[in-house]
C-alpha cells in the first residue's frame, strides 16, 4: 500500500484510482472464479 | 442562488451560502453523484429499513408475550424471524454504515468527493429495488424465506417462489456492497489529502478500509452460495444434496465463511466511530492509535478463520472443533485490546456527557457483554449447550444492537450538526439514550436466562416455565419499539427549530470534517486543504 | 386373535413397568426448566455436569473481567469529568500497560481452553456402548430405533410426537390455556410426547443421529449436548445417565413450520426395569408392527 499522499494530478489521480479499481476487481474474479472451478468444474 | 447554480462549478472560492446544489427533485437525489447526498439517501433508506424490521420484530414478541399461539400461524412466524434478520443486516445495519461512510470518509481525509461518484449513486439505487423485490415475497403464494437468514438447505429449499426472489435480492444487495466496497478503497487509497498518511487517518476511516476489503473478499462467497441453492432448486444440481454426491453441511462452511466476516463488516465501523467520539469528549487523544489499527487489522483476519464456531453441533471431527474454539478465543485479545484502550482514552481525560458520548459509552458497556458471551460461546462443551437457543439471540442481539446500532445513533448525533448546521435538544437526545438503555436491557439480558434454562431459539411458542422472562422481553421490545419515533421527532426538531452550530460543534473536536463550516457546504476540499497539526486527531502533518 | 391378546398383555407390562419408572421420577427430582429460571441446569450426564463446569469457568472469568473494566471506567466518569475541573492529560501511549493487557489475556484463554479440550476430547469418544439407538428426525418427530442391545439386534423400533394435549392446545387461537397441559404436578405444555425414548441408567448409550428431510436438533439439556440430525449423513454422540427420571428437551434447529412442536422425551430407567421394558416392545413388535402407544402415553400420568 502506498503510504505517501495521493498526487493532487487530476490526471495521475485518474490514473490511481483506474489502477486500484482494477486490482480489487482482479481480486473478485478471482474469488468467483474459484466458485466457478470448484462448482461447475469439479462437481 | 438558483439563478447561477451548476454553471461555475469548476472554479473553486465557494462562500457558504452558494454551494451549487443541483434544482429539482430528480437532479438532487436520484441522480446525485454528492457523497453527502448519497450519504444521506443510504441513511434515509437504512431508518426506513430499521423501522421495518423493527416492526417484525414486534410481530415476534408480541407472539412470544405468554405461551400458546396468540396472533400468527407459525409459519409466518418463521417468516417473520427470517425476513427482520435479512432486513436488518443487509437494510438496516451495512447501509448506514456505508451512508456514515459515504458522509464522512471524504470529509476526514480531505478529498473532494468519492473516487467513482457515479457508480456510487448506482450502488445506492440498487438497494431500494433488491428490498422491494425481498419484501414483495411477503405477499407472494407461499410468503417469504422462511428459512432463517442463514438460508440452511435442504429447509430453504421447501419454499416456493420466494426463493428465486430472495436470492435475486441478495445478489442485488451483493452487488451493491461490492461496488461500494471498490469505491470506498479507490477513495482512501488514493484521495486522501496531502500530509494525510495512512497511519494519520482517523480510525473511522481506518475500520471502513479494513472493513471494504472484508466486503469484497467475502460478498462473492455469499453470491456463489446463493447461486448454488438456485440451482439447487431450479435446475436439478445436487450441490447441497446428499442423495445427488453433495453435502448439505458444504453450504453451513460456505455461508459461514461469509457470514463470520459479516459480523465484523457490521461491528469493525462501530469501532471506528467510537474511537471518533470518545477522544472528542474525554478532550484526550485516542489512547494506542496503532495498536487501534493493527487490533482492527488481527480482527479482521482472525474473521476468516473461525466460521465453524457457528456450526460447532454439526458433528465435526475433534480437530476441527479444537481449532475452531483456539481460533475464535484469540479474537477476544484483540477486541480486549480496543476495549482497555477505550477505557484508558477515558482515564484522565476531561470529560462531558452529550448525547454522542452517552450512546458510545453505552456501546463499550454493553458490547463488551455481548462479547463476553461470545467468548462463552467459544468454549465447545459449553456451546453443545448453548447452541441454537436463547442465549444465542442474546448474544448476537447485543454485540447487533446494543454494538452496532449504538454506534450509528452515536454517529448521527455526533455528526448530525456538521451535516444540518443545527443543533438537536440535548435534553431529549439524552431521554432518547436513557429510555433505550432501560429497554434494550429488558428486551435482550432475560433472553441469556431463557436460553441456559432451555429455550431453543426460532420457536413460536414455549413451555409456560418460559412464560415470565418472556414477558419482560416482550415489554421490552414494546418500549424498543417507540425509539424510532424518538430519533425522528428528535432530529426532525433540530432540523426545523434547532440553535444554529458552529464549525467546530465540539469543544474537543479535532478532525478535517470540523474544519468545514456547519452544514457542510455541498462540495468541500476542492482544493486540497492544507493541514495543520491541531486538525489532525492523530499525529501530526509534519513527521 | 391370538397378537391381540399378547399385545394387549404387552401393554398392560409396559404400564406397570413405566409407571415405577414415573414413580422413580420424583423421587429423583424434576430437570424440568424452572420459572425465573437464571442458569443453565447441572443435567444427569458428565457431559452436562462437564458443560456446567465450563459454562460457570467461562461466566466467572468474564464477571471477573467485567468487574475490573466496567469498575475502572466508572471509576474514570465519576472522577475525569470537565464539571470537577478535571484537566485532560495529553498522554496517548504507554507500552507496558499495553503489553500487559495483551499477555494476560491470552493466559486466561490457556485457562479456559485447557479444561475444554479435556472434555471435548472425552466426549469424542463413543466406542463400547452398551445400547445403540438410531434416531431420526422427521417434519415434526422422532423416530427412535434400538439397534443394538448388548450386542444383539432388538428390532424395537417407534415414532415419537408431540401429546395430543399439547397439540390441541398449541393450535392458533385454540382458547386452551397451556398452564393445564400437565402430568402430575410438572407443566408440560410442548415438553411431552406420545411414546418416550426409554434408555437404560449407568450403562453408556451410543446414538447414532440423522433426518429424513431437513435439518434437525436432537437436544435434551439435562444429557449435556446436542447434535445435528442432517439428511443422509451420521452423527454420532453418546450418553451415561446416572440417575433415573424424565428428562425432556425439543428440536433445536430450525426445521419448518413445526420446529417448535417436535420435544423428546427421555425415560430412563434402572437396567434391570429397562431390560423388562424392552422385552415387552420386542413381543407385539415382532408379529405386527404397531408400537403399543397409548399404554404407553397413559403410563406417566400414573
Amino acid at each position: 500500500m502506498n503510504q505517501t499522499p495521493a498526487s493532487f494530478d487530476p490526471a495521475q489521480r485518474r490514473a490511481n484510482v483506474r489502477r486500484t479499481v482494477v486490482a480489487v476487481v482482479c481480486v473478485i474474479v478471482l474469488i468467483y472464479a474459484g466458485f466457478f472451478v470448484r462448482a461447475v468444474l469439479l462437481s | 442562488m438558483a439563478t447561477h447554480a451548476a454553471t461555475d462549478h469548476h472554479h473553486a472560492d465557494h462562500h457558504d451560502d452558494h454551494d451549487h446544489k443541483p434544482q429539482g427533485f430528480m437532479n438532487r437525489w436520484v441522480f446525485t453523484t454528492n457523497h453527502k447526498d448519497i450519504g444521506t439517501l443510504y441513511l434515509v433508506f437504512a431508518f426506513i429499513m430499521f423501522c421495518i424490521g423493527g416492526a417484525m420484530s414486534g410481530v415476534i414478541r408480541a407472539e412470544l408475550m405468554s405461551p400458546g399461539l396468540q396472533f400468527v400461524e407459525p409459519y409466518f412466524f418463521n417468516q417473520m424471524t427470517t425476513v427482520h434478520a435479512l432486513v436488518m443486516i443487509f437494510g438496516g445495519v451495512m447501509p448506514a454504515f456505508v451512508g456514515l461512510g459515504n458522509w464522512m470518509i471524504p470529509l476526514q481525509i480531505g478529498a473532494p468527493d468519492m473516487a467513482l461518484p457515479r457508480m456510487n449513486n448506482w450502488s445506492f439505487w440498487i438497494m431500494p429495488f433488491a428490498f422491494t423485490v425481498l419484501l414483495c415475497t411477503l405477499f407472494l403464494p407461499g410468503g417469504a424465506p422462511a428459512g432463517g437468514w442463514t438460508l440452511y438447505p435442504p429447509l430453504s429449499l421447501q419454499g416456493g417462489s420466494s426463493v428465486a426472489f430472495a436470492i435475486f435480492a441478495i445478489h442485488m444487495m451483493g452487488i451493491s456492497s461490492i461496488m461500494g466496497a471498490i469505491n470506498i478503497i479507490a477513495t482512501i487509497l488514493n484521495m486522501r489529502a496531502p500530509g494525510m498518511d495512512l497511519l494519520k487517518m482517523p480510525l473511522f476511516v481506518w475500520t471502513w478500509l479494513i472493513t471494504a476489503f472484508l466486503l469484497i473478499a467475502v460478498m462473492p462467497v455469499l453470491a456463489g452460495a446463493v447461486t448454488m441453492l438456485l440451482t439447487d432448486k431450479f435446475f436439478g444440481t445436487s450441490f447441497f444434496n446428499a442423495a445427488g454426491g453433495g453435502d448439505p453441511v458444504m453450504f453451513q462452511h460456505i455461508f459461514w465463511f461469509f457470514g463470520h466476516p459479516e459480523v465484523y463488516i457490521m461491528i469493525l465501523p462501530a469501532f471506528g466511530v467510537v474511537s471518533e467520539i470518545i477522544p472528542t469528549f474525554a478532550r484526550k487523544p485516542l489512547f494506542g492509535y496503532q495498536a487501534m489499527v493493527y487490533a482492527t487489522a488481527s480482527i479482521a483476519f482472525l474473521s476468516f478463520i473461525v466460521w465453524a464456531h457457528h456450526m460447532f453441533t454439526v458433528g465435526m471431527p475433534l480437530g476441527g472443533e479444537l481449532f475452531f474454539m483456539y481460533a475464535t478465543m484469540m479474537i477476544a485479545v484483540p477486541t480486549g485490546v480496543k476495549v482497555f484502550n477505550w477505557v484508558s482514552t477515558m482515564w484522565k481525560g476531561s470529560m462531558t456527557f452529550e448525547t454522542p458520548m452517552l450512546w458510545a459509552i453505552g456501546f463499550v458497556i454493553l458490547f463488551t457483554i455481548g462479547g463476553f458471551s461470545g467468548l462463552m460461546l467459544a468454549i465447545v462443551p459449553a456451546d453443545f449447550q448453548y447452541h441454537d437457543t436463547y442465549f444465542v439471540v442474546a448474544h448476537f442481539h447485543y454485540v447487533l444492537v446494543t454494538g452496532a446500532l449504538f454506534s450509528i445513533i452515536a454517529a448521527v448525533y455526533f455528526w448530525w450538526p456538521k451535516w444540518t448546521g443545527k443543533m438537536y435538544s440535548e435534553k431529549w437526545g439524552k431521554f432518547h439514550f436513557w429510555w433505550t438503555i432501560v429497554f434494550v436491557n429488558l428486551l435482550f439480558f432475560p433472553q441469556h436466562f431463557l436460553g441456559l434454562a432451555g429455550m431453543p431459539r426460532r420457536i413460536p411458542d414455549y413451555n409456560v416455565a418460559f412464560a415470565d422472562w418472556n414477558m419482560v422481553s416482550s415489554i421490552g421490545a414494546f418500549g424498543m419499539l417507540c425509539t424510532p419515533v424518538f430519533m425522528f421527532l428528535i432530529l426532525w426538531h433540530s432540523k426545523k427549530h434547532g440553535k444554529t452550530a458552529t464549525a467546530e460543534v465540539w469543544e474537543g473536536a479535532h478532525g478535517l470534517e470540523w474544519t468545514v463550516p456547519s452544514p457542510a457546504p455541498h462540495h468541500t476540499f476542492t482544493e486540497p486543504p492544507v493541514i495543520k497539526a491541531s486538525m489532525l486527531a492523530h499525529g501530526d502533518p509534519t513527521h | 386373535m391370538k397378537s391381540l391378546a399378547t399385545t394387549r398383555i404387552g401393554r398392560a407390562a409396559s404400564a406397570a413397568v413405566l409407571a415405577m419408572a414415573a414413580g422413580m421420577v420424583h423421587a429423583s427430582g424434576s430437570t424440568m426448566p424452572a420459572r425465573w429460571q437464571l442458569n443453565m441446569g447441572r443435567g444427569v450426564t458428565e457431559s452436562a455436569h462437564n458443560a456446567y463446569h465450563a459454562h460457570m469457568i467461562a461466566l466467572w472469568v468474564c464477571v471477573v473481567i467485567g468487574v475490573i473494566v466496567f469498575g475502572a471506567m466508572a471509576y474514570a466518569m465519576f472522577k475525569f469529568r470537565k464539571s470537577k475541573g478535571a484537566v485532560a492529560a495529553q498522554w496517548s501511549h504507554n507500552t507496558k500497560a499495553e503489553v500487559i493487557w495483551t499477555v494476560i489475556p491470552i493466559l486466561i484463554l490457556v485457562v479456559m481452553a485447557w479444561p475444554a479440550t479435556q472434555i471435548l476430547i472425552k466426549q469424542a469418544d463413543t466406542s463400547n456402548p452398551v445400547l445403540t439407538v438410531k434416531v431420526t428426525g422427521y417434519q415434526w418427530k422422532w423416530r427412535y430405533e434400538y439397534v443394538d442391545y448388548e450386542g444383539k439386534p432388538t428390532g424395537v423400533n417407534f415414532v415419537s410426537k408431540l401429546d395430543a394435549d399439547s397439540d390441541k392446545t398449541r393450535q392458533l387461537k385454540s382458547g386452551l390455556d397451556p398452564h393445564a397441559v400437565k402430568v402430575g404436578e410438572e407443566s408440560t405444555y410442548l415438553l411431552n410426547v406420545d411414546k418416550p425414548l426409554v434408555l437404560p441408567t449407568g450403562v453408556k448409550v451410543r446414538f447414532v443421529i440423522t433426518a429424513d428431510d431437513v435439518i434437525h436438533a436432537w437436544w435434551v439439556p439435562a444429557l449435556g449436548w446436542k447434535t445435528d440430525a442432517i439428511p443422509d449423513i451420521i452423527n454420532d454422540a453418546w450418553t451415561l445417565i446416572e440417575q433415573p427420571g424424565t428428562y425432556r428437551g425439543q428440536c433445536a434447529e430450525l426445521c419448518g413450520q413445526d420446529h417448535g412442536f417436535m420435544p423428546i422425551v427421555v425415560e430412563a430407567m434402572p437396567k434391570a426395569l429397562f431390560d423388562q421394558w424392552l422385552a415387552t416392545q420386542q413381543q407385539p413388535a415382532a408379529p405386527n408392527a404397531t408400537p403399543a402407544a397409548p399404554a404407553v402415553a397413559a403410563a406417566p400420568q400414573g
